[in-house]
Formats: C-alpha cells, structure tokens, sequence
C-alpha cells in the first residue's frame, strides 16, 4: 500500500496525534495501528515535521550580538592546569659583583611575586566566573521551578477557600469498566452548590459526549443529576450542582460518559463510583 | 574499540553538513556548537520570541536549547531533521515555561513586548537557504482557509487545549479537531519534501 492509498481516517488519526487532540478511542486505534503497520511511524514522523516547520515562516528574529559568546564560554572546557612556572636558575651571586646580585635578586622576587599573584588572580576570576554562570543557570531552573510551585498552590488555594467556607460532602471515587484506572474524590459544597472533582487517569471526551455526576440521596426515587463537566489537564474540576439536594450527604456518587445530547433522566456508560464511606 | 574522535578542520566548518557538526560537537569541538549556533539561532531565537513574547526570555530559552544540545544531544539524525528537532524542543520548553508564568505577569509582559525589534538582516548565503524554506512555508500557509491557518497556529505557538481554543474563537469543540486536523493534512502534503 502507498502512502497516497492510506485510509483518510488514518491521516485523521497521524494529524490528530501531531496536534495532540486524540480522544481516548482514537489514541487505542493509533496505537493498534501502528503496532500492526510499524512502517507508518514515517508518516506520523512527517505529520510532526510539517507542523515543526510552522516557525520557518516567522519574521526572522536576532538574538543579542552577545548571545552566541555566552553560549560558547558556558561550554569552554575548564582552562588547563597552569603550566609549571621553570625553575629559576640559580643566581651566581658570589661571581658578580654583591650590589648587581642583590638587585637582580630583588627584580626576580618581584617579578615572580607578580606573576605567581597574577596567575592566582586570572585563577581566581576565571573560577568565580565558571561558578557565577553555573549558579545563574541553576538559578533559571529553581526560578521556573517556583513559578510551578505558585501556580500549583494558587490552584490548591483557590479550592481550600471553597471548602473551608461551605459545608461539605466529600466521597471517594474509583473507576470501572474501560477507566478501572482512574480513581479521584469529590467533593460538594452545599454553601455555594458546586461540586469539586480531583481525578487521576480520567480522559478528555470527544466533543459529543460529557461526564455526568449523579447522587443517590433520599429525597430522590431515581438517582439525581447533579451536572456534568469536561476534565481538563490534570486540574480540579468544578461545576455548579443544579439543584440544592445534590449538596445533601449521598448514600454512592456515581460518574458516566453520555452523549451532549443525552436526556439529564437516566445516565450513560458507568465509568466511576463513590467507595463506602471507611469505619 | 573506539572510533577515532572526528574534528573538522575550522575551513570545513561552514560547509559541513548538520550531522557531521553534531560529531564533532559531539567530540568536543566548540567550533562545532558555534557554527550550529550561526545557523539555527534565528529560527529558534524567533520561535521562542513568538511563543514568549519578551526578548529577555526568548534569549534565556536559547540558550538554554543549545546548551542542552551541547550537554545532552538527544536528537537523531534518523528521525528527522535539525531544524525540526530544535523546532520541536523550542516550542515544548517554551510552552512549559509559558504555562508556569503568572498569568498577570504574562499579561503584563506581553502587553510591553507586543512586536519586539530586534530584527536583522540574515548573512546572504543562510538567508538564501532559509528563506526558500521560509518562502515553501509562507505559500503553503497562504493555501490554508483563513480560519485553517489562525487555528493552526494558535495550536502551535499558544499551547491552548483544544476547549480553550473553541472558547476563543466560539466554535464547537468539535469543529477545533476537524479544521485543525485538516489544516495540518494539506500542510504535511505541502511540505512532504521538507520534511
């Protein structure tokens, strides 16, 4: 088969993966396929090439004159050991005249005191030099490393507030079916009818479809529906509760993939459950 | 047994090919990283420029990629070419670093570097090379929908997720994954020979 006979889902399935917006099923169908085609990585390598190629179109940009230098000194091996300073030849003191001895005698220790010191000098500037760009470089990585840790904490913040503020029902999920390896917990909060959900191994959805939240709590026959919510890069998740009775303590929680268009009366695939509550 | 170290002589340098400069960086050879340097500085100096906006930043990130290719050259030849892969580590490293700025102060830097002029003229053998690639690039994006090109783009240079991207531009989320994925199809057949 040639490339230009490929199936068109095929090169749905090689761009979608260069763009990074593969659902769940379509990352299965790749993974199959290239395991029974291993030539096709080829073409899945071109997909990323293509869209790597999208910088060549920019206006060219020029760093600083000073860059390239920098980048150049900061990869300088370590200047080798010092050469040896000669032995200084023994002076013939007693076959000249005494006062022409003890000058020259006086000349030589200044000169090897100035140039022993100036070697220590240039030594000394050239390892506080390599230290000081090795700290800066490691300063860069601790800096963004922080501003990680910030934002990590701002997010943690953000939910801490919602739920020292409000009463709360908090469950233990864990996954089944096709998501037996996602696990999370949730929480609601009755003060501000909102739910918070922070979930391990719960994939995005395609477009079409949407996690549901329902509660068996008692003022309900059926299982109520509390709302729904799309995951997003490992973030808590959050989503107003459509009604006040989903804020009361729930005998099990339950989550489900349905269609957008789903009727809100009974729920879809089931896909995670509250854990009993322990003792 | 080893193989024996290859150096390039300093008049080889400049016509060597990106493979045999990676050798011999490989080796040791500063001039290698230098003349590696000259040629992708540009493109990965520009695309950094593009995804973090600051000239201060787009600087410390090149650095930072040449640097690591000097430390630890991850690249394979047999995977594709050099200015791909530094393409591929630029644009992930600064995207990394976008997603862990402050929004405020992303904000707030964005709004003083909105066209950073640092500009110059390319040397004209490199710019000769680089912009006949430059000019495949621009056309083939000129073939793509208005609406191709802006979502390719924004896909690419902002790190958005997919919901984000169909919030700005209020379009189904659906729609984001179908006109990306076309976009890219019609540019990878475009540029097949590039790559």
């Amino acid at each position: 088969m040639t490339r230009s006979d490929f199936p068109e889902k095929w090169h749905d399935l090689f761009a979608g993966y260069a763009l990074g917006n593969l659902t769940p099923a379509e990352q299965a169908e790749l993974a199959q396929l290239l395991q029974a085609i291993p030539d096709l990585q080829q073409t899945l390598r071109e997909y990323e090439a293509a869209l790597a190629q999208l910088p060549q179109a920019l206006d060219p940009q020029v760093p600083g004159s000073d860059l390239e230098e920098r980048i150049l000194q900061a990869v300088q091996p370590s200047p080798a050991s010092p050469t040896p300073a000669p032995e200084l030849a023994a002076v013939p003191l007693f076959s000249r005249p005494y006062w022409w001895a003890l000058g020259g005698a006086i000349t030589a220790g200044i000169w090897l005191f100035l140039g022993v010191d100036n070697l220590r000098l240039r030594q000394a500037v050239t390892t506080q030099t390599q230290a000081l760009k090795s700290a800066q470089q490691d300063l860069t990585l601790a800096n963004d490393t922080i501003q990680d840790l910030q934002q990590q904490q701002d997010q943690a913040e953000t939910v801490l507030t919602s739920l020292r503020n409000s009463q709360k029902a908090v469950y233990a999920l864990e996954g089944t079916g096709d998501l037996a390896t996602a696990a999370g917990s949730v929480v609601t909060l009755a003060g501000e009818s909102k739910a918070i959900l922070v979930a391990h191994n719960l994939p995005p959805l395609p477009a079409d479809q949407v996690y549901r939240f329902w509660a068996d709590v008692e003022t309900a026959e059926a299982l109520m529906y509390c709302g729904e919510f799309t995951p997003q890069d490992n973030e808590p998740i959050q989503w107003s509760l459509p009604s006040v009775a989903c804020t009361a303590p729930a005998a099990q929680v339950l989550i489900t993939i349905d269609p957008v268009t789903a009727s809100t009366e009974s729920g879809g695939e089931l896909v995670m459950h509250s854990l009993p509550a322990p003792g | 047994m080893h193989s024996k170290p290859e150096t390039l002589a300093p008049d080889c340098l400049q016509t060597a090919a990106d493979r045999d400069l990676l050798t011999a960086m490989q080796q040791g050879q500063v001039e290698a990283l230098r003349e590696i340097y000259r040629r992708y500085e540009r493109l990965v100096y520009s695309l950094a420029c593009k995804v973090l906006k600051t000239p201060e930043e787009a600087e410390d990130l090149t650095q930072e990629i040449f640097l690591k290719l000097w430390q630890r050259p991850n690249y394979n030849p047999d995977r594709g070419t050099l200015s791909t892969y530094l393409c591929l580590i630029t644009r992930s490293r600064a995207i990394d670093r976008l997603r862990s700025q402050g929004a405020r102060y992303r904000l707030v830097q964005r709004w003083h570097h909105t066209h950073p002029d640092r500009s110059k003229v390319n040397p004209p053998l490199e710019q000769a090379s680089l912009g006949e690639q430059a000019h495949r690039v621009r056309a083939a994006l000129a073939d793509l929908a208005p609406a191709e090109q802006e979502i390719l783009e924004i896909a690419y240079y902002e790190g958005l997720s997919q919901s984000q991207i169909a919030q700005r531009l209020e379009i189904p989320l659906g729609t984001v994954k179908t006109r990306s994925r076309q976009a890219l199809k019609k540019l990878r057949r475009r540029l097949q020979d590039l790559t």
